[in-house]
């Protein structure tokens, strides 16, 4: 019983941290510096999924510029893809990388094997704090829905203003 | 009392782990738009480092500043050393910036985003250094941590605190080997198959000359137990406990139950051999012929600590000097024989009110601090006419008492012998280790992290049975590297000859050891109460 609920703990955890953010983020030191919009997650409500880079966040529709190696269950678009808002169910916003803490995990295992009996309550401990702390500090600069507003978007977005009027969407890369 | 602890477990785990973690920080306060230019001077001059600075044109190229920036409102331009990109974020130009305000759609500034990651791996740093403290401990004091000989549970139970039974904890050398019995302490059994599995959880090597299962039948409240001097009884009733006292402490509710909250005393700080005493009060029985006293009891690691310490002062000579105690011919003490003559076991005194006097009943003594022993004595006490006495001498954080009561005994029985029908070793099933196992002359030899299953057959003529498991055979424990290190034959020899002062000497290294561990290995399976004159 205690084994199938300490598994059942660290499979969510795993499956937590699996739940990686996306590659190629700035550090947070980088921000001020960095000229593209924030990495977005977006699903509608119909259930497909865009991956990419906020372009901009209008009133009435959302801007994604999808990124190439977007998982193979998402629609294909070549160039932006307007979004109306009604057809947003959800959406993260992922501004930065966070400090990987994946090394704890397997050091502090490890150094549980020289607990002996104490193992079997130090090893479960060490995982969950590890990897509870890896997966905490990896989503350190993710926003989720709760945590910004629509409005707020733009902040997050390549074109904070909106499209420019002199930009055809088809010419952003 | 098991989902209490799993409870406990995940609770403090969890706790833990956010702690360690720290939630995230969810601000975006780090970044701000400004449409107007002198809300971005007002903005400025409320900070005392001037942000780094972003202009959104109206084109959609973007013109990042370093550092140092300023705005002329008198000119309407914002001046500046900086990098221009167009809407595609394509390399423009760098240098020496002016770009109209009229051209800005949108100033950004930024900070610097907080984050909660250095408190994180303070935290981190923390659960480092008690993994490392406790990872030094368990070296220094490996009994402790890693175990002793070999353990057994039912099925279900695979956890050491939940284990049945520890065999021949004694047998420490070939020349120690013998038969331990132990009760399983099942209440109701089903018939068919019973499996019992066999761990070996230390670093040691087990040798097992036998195993068996010792079987009685037994009737709808009926008991059996088994005595010190391994003989068994069928007996009926139970008399409860009414009242226990350990100085002016009342015990009672320690130790009426079989639930594993146990009654512990600390070691005394200044001597580690020191008597307590528990007086315990049963009601009166009424008409029985022969009564016997039941208990609930196991060592606490007082002895596991002494007898690594004497592996540790035998230093580089522990393989010699064990393999002299499995060829001497002489009757001399061992070292746990010394530990026993000066630590004694729990002795039980019948109190005589006629003449005003305690007197003895016996002494129980099983070594090892994992299972529990439940065992009976025989009291001299035939036709009580009133409330029953009792009490109880034992070296004070010695020992761990679970529960006492009284029982009447029906008579004297002689337990079958049931040998395994089949062995699993690692879950494979093994007939060579059966054939081992059944030749009375062959040892079955089990190495640190292996697990075997033994399975019997409880005979289809009786419903229930009373069950022991008796284990025959002896263990070796790994020398550890540190014991090279730390060789001390004087206090070796202090400890064989002259142990009263070697006790004494150690005391208060032991109340060291005991503060931690004691509390630590118990505290995360029973419910217990430290009761001790000096250390409340």
């Amino acid at each position: 019983m205690i084994n199938k609920q300490v598994l059942l703990v660290l499979l969510m955890l795993l499956l937590a941290v699996s739940c990686s953010v996306p590659r190629g983020l700035p550090a947070p030191e980088e921000l001020p510096y960095e000229t593209k919009g924030a990495a977005f997650y977006v699903k509608l409500h119909d259930g497909s999924v865009y991956r990419g880079e906020l372009i901009a966040a209008e009133n009435d529709a959302l801007y994604v510029l999808p990124a190439e190696n977007q998982h193979p269950n998402m629609k294909r678009q070549s160039g932006v893809v307007q979004i109306p808002w009604d057809a947003v169910d959800n959406y993260r916003v992922y501004y930065a990388h966070g400090k990987s803490l994946v090394w704890f995990v397997p050091v502090y295992t490890i150094m549980t094997f020289s607990h002996g009996w104490f193992a079997f309550l130090t090893m479960p401990f060490n995982l969950i704090a590890t990897l509870t702390a890896h997966f905490t500090s990896q989503h350190e600069h993710v926003l989720r829905k709760k945590d910004i507003a629509p409005e707020e978007l733009g902040l997050f977005a390549r074109f904070p203003q909106g499209i420019p009027t002199d930009v055809a969407l088809q010419d952003i890369i | 009392m098991r989902q209490n602890i799993i409870t406990r477990f995940v609770l403090i785990s969890l706790a833990a782990g956010l702690l360690s973690a720290c939630s995230p920080v969810r601000d975006i306060r780090f970044r701000a738009h400004y449409h107007d230019a002198n809300d971005l001077l007002y903005a400025a001059a409320q900070e005392s480092d001037l942000p780094y600075l972003k202009a959104h044109l109206k084109d959609g190229g973007i013109v990042l500043f370093s550092e140092s920036w300023d705005v002329d409102m008198q000119k309407e331009i914002v001046t500046g050393d900086g990098q221009h990109f167009d809407f595609n974020r394509r390399f423009v130009r760098d240098g020496e910036m002016v770009v109209s305000v009229d051209s800005v759609v949108i100033f950004e500034t930024n900070k610097m985003p907080k984050n909660n990651d250095q408190s994180r791996i303070s935290s981190l740093s923390v659960l480092g250094g008690l993994n490392t403290a406790l990872g030094i401990y368990c070296l220094a004091v490996p009994k402790a941590c890693f175990g002793s000989c070999p353990t057994f549970y039912l099925d279900g139970d695979q956890e050491f605190h939940y284990a049945r039974a520890e065999g021949f904890s004694n047998a420490i050398a070939p020349g120690l080997e013998y038969t331990d019995i132990d009760a399983l302490n099942i209440y109701t059994t089903t018939g068919g198959t019973f499996p019992l599995t066999m761990k070996n959880e230390a670093y040691e090597t087990h040798n097992v000359r036998s195993l068996k299962l010792l079987a009685v039948p037994r009737e709808e409240d009926q008991r059996v137990y088994h005595t010190q001097d391994d003989k068994f009884y069928l007996a009926r009733q139970r008399v409860e406990l009414t009242s226990a006292r350990s100085g002016n402490d009342d015990v009672t509710y320690l130790l009426n139950k079989d639930d594993q909250t146990e009654y512990f005393s600390l070691a005394d700080p200044d001597n580690l051999r020191s008597t307590e005493e528990v007086f315990l009060q049963f009601d009166n029985p009424g008409n029985i012929q022969q009564l016997g006293l039941v208990a609930g009891f196991r060592q606490s690691l007082m002895t596991t600590y002494l007898l690594y310490n004497a592996f540790d002062h035998m230093g580089n000579l522990y393989g010699d000097l064990l393999a002299t105690v499995s060829i001497a011919e002489d009757d001399a003490p061992t070292i746990a024989d010394v530990l026993y003559e000066q630590l004694g076991g729990i002795s039980a005194y019948l109190r005589n009110s006629h003449k005003n006097e305690w007197v003895y009943q016996g002494t129980w003594y099983e070594t090892g601090p994992i299972a529990i022993n439940h065992q009976l004595m025989l009291l001299d006490a035939a036709h009580p006419e009133e409330e029953i006495h009792i009490k109880l001498e034992m070296n004070r954080g010695m020992w761990r008492l679970d529960y006492l009561h009284l029982t009447e005994i029906i008579e004297k029985v002689v337990p079958l012998e049931i040998q395994a029908e089949r062995v699993y070793a690692n879950k494979k099933h093994d007939e060579d280790l059966l054939q081992i196992m059944l030749d009375g002359d062959a040892y079955l030899v089990s190495q640190p992290g292996d697990t075997y299953r033994f399975e019997f057959e409880l005979p289809a003529i009786h419903d229930d049975y009373e069950l022991f498991l008796s284990a025959t055979g002896f263990y070796m424990v790994w020398g550890r590297e540190e014991w090279q290190k730390e060789k001390d034959l004087y206090s070796l020899y202090m400890m064989r000859h002259h142990p009263g002062r070697y006790l004494k000497k150690h005391a208060q290294a032991y109340k060291e050891y005991e503060k931690v561990m004691e509390e630590a290995f118990w505290g995360s399976r029973v419910k217990h109460q430290i009761i001790s004159g000096h250390d409340k």
